[in-house]
């Protein structure tokens, strides 16, 4: 327990680190400017700690970086009180295991063809023509509600195994928002990461019938007859 | 206080049951299997040779259709959020005829061979989600 405890810690910090590189590296130009230019009275030294605080594009990518990490944590909390029971059906449907957890990316795979495709072929017709918004929405919110039971399932599992599992599960979330956060925030890997997240939520979300829990069925009409 | 299974009872027949009856439930229960995992292979085979079929239809297209579906810039975004700011209403309005514009550019971008290609790819992707989606459920309860 003790082990995972310094894990936890460590993976803490080091997601810390990450985003704290990330919005030094992801303005390139600051880095392709010349030291010296920065300002040519200031001793070197100097020029370096400044160069964090005065640097427009650095103070950019900070404020991004806190309102993405604010905005997503936020947007967890109230998909967390919104729909705690449908959060904690999808949360179990991927402790599982990886195996299923590829079987929700390959669901959200498809789903995202079909999806593409019908919304794509609806506006040939007029009356179909809304479909393509709505299925967009559609496609969105059943990713953010999936993007955050997974978020939600990593801090869990993270602070059980540390355990720190007696806390407020918006531990849970802070905590696996940070992790997933900062992976995204890796140039070009954290894209494809992005995409594979939003892909499995999706997944997990019409998998598990948008966390209520129930197969999906046409039982019912088939009652009828 | 009969149930369905006093019901069941008083529906057999009253004759003794042929000595060979559990072989041959055995027999037949194993062919329906047989034939059920024959259909289910051929449907899975037409289904992949489908969306194989689509994604070569598709792949000369692509450059098109992502021509057609990507008018949306940043720029475009910068500029219509400076509109926002400036008049609301006439940002919406013009929201409005920019989305009219994008959807008949994109609906005149699509050919017939655009649209069958994107069909047969749709088909075995709808059926590879039902197939996910009601394996771990039973047969009862799976999509039909």
């Amino acid at each position: 327990m003790k082990r995972w405890r310094m894990m936890v810690v460590i993976i803490a910090l080091a997601a810390a680190l990450i985003m704290f590189v990330s919005v030094l590296l992801s303005d390139l130009t600051w880095w392709s400017r010349p030291l010296g230019s920065m300002s040519m009275v200031r001793t070197p030294h100097r020029a370096w700690r400044l160069a964090l605080v005065q640097d427009a594009g650095i103070r950019v990518n900070f404020a991004v970086l806190l309102a993405g990490l604010v905005t997503q944590f936020v947007a967890g909390v109230l998909v967390l009180y919104l729909v705690p029971c449908r959060v904690h059906h999808m949360a179990h449907a991927i402790a599982v295991g990886w195996r299923q957890l590829l079987r929700y990316l390959v669901v959200g795979i498809l789903l995202a063809i079909v999806l593409a495709v019908v919304g794509l072929l609806s506006i040939l017709a007029l009356h179909t023509m809304p479909l393509l918004i709505i299925l967009a929405m559609f496609f969105f919110l059943a990713s953010l509600g999936g993007v955050v039971a997974l978020t939600y399932q990593l801090g869990r599992v993270l602070l059980s195994q540390a355990g720190w599992s007696e806390g407020s599960p918006l531990m849970s979330l802070a905590l696996g928002t940070s992790i997933i956060y900062a992976i995204t925030r890796i140039p070009f890997f954290g894209w494809f990461v992005l995409v594979l997240l939003w892909l499995t939520g999706v997944g997990v979300a019409v998998a598990t019938r948008l966390g209520s829990g129930k197969p999906w069925s046409l039982l019912p009409l088939m009652e009828d007859s | 206080m009969a149930d369905w299974l006093d019901e069941l009872l008083e529906a057999m027949p009253t004759e003794p049951y042929p000595p060979d009856l559990a072989a041959q439930v055995q027999i037949r229960l194993a062919k329906t299997r047989r034939w059920s995992k024959w259909v289910q292979n051929g449907v899975r085979l037409v289904m992949v040779m489908t969306g194989a079929l689509g994604f070569w239809l598709l792949m000369p297209r692509v450059e098109m259709l992502v021509t057609a579906i990507s008018p949306i810039s940043l720029a475009r975004i910068e500029e219509w959020l400076s509109a926002v700011v400036r008049s609301p209403g006439e940002a919406l309005l013009g929201l409005s005829g920019m989305a009219i514009t994008w959807v008949s550019q994109l609906a005149a971008g699509l050919e017939a061979e655009l649209v069958l290609a994107l069909g047969l790819l749709a088909a075995p992707a709808l059926y590879g989600v039902i197939s996910l989606l009601s394996s771990g459920i039973s047969q009862e309860e799976a999509i039909i």
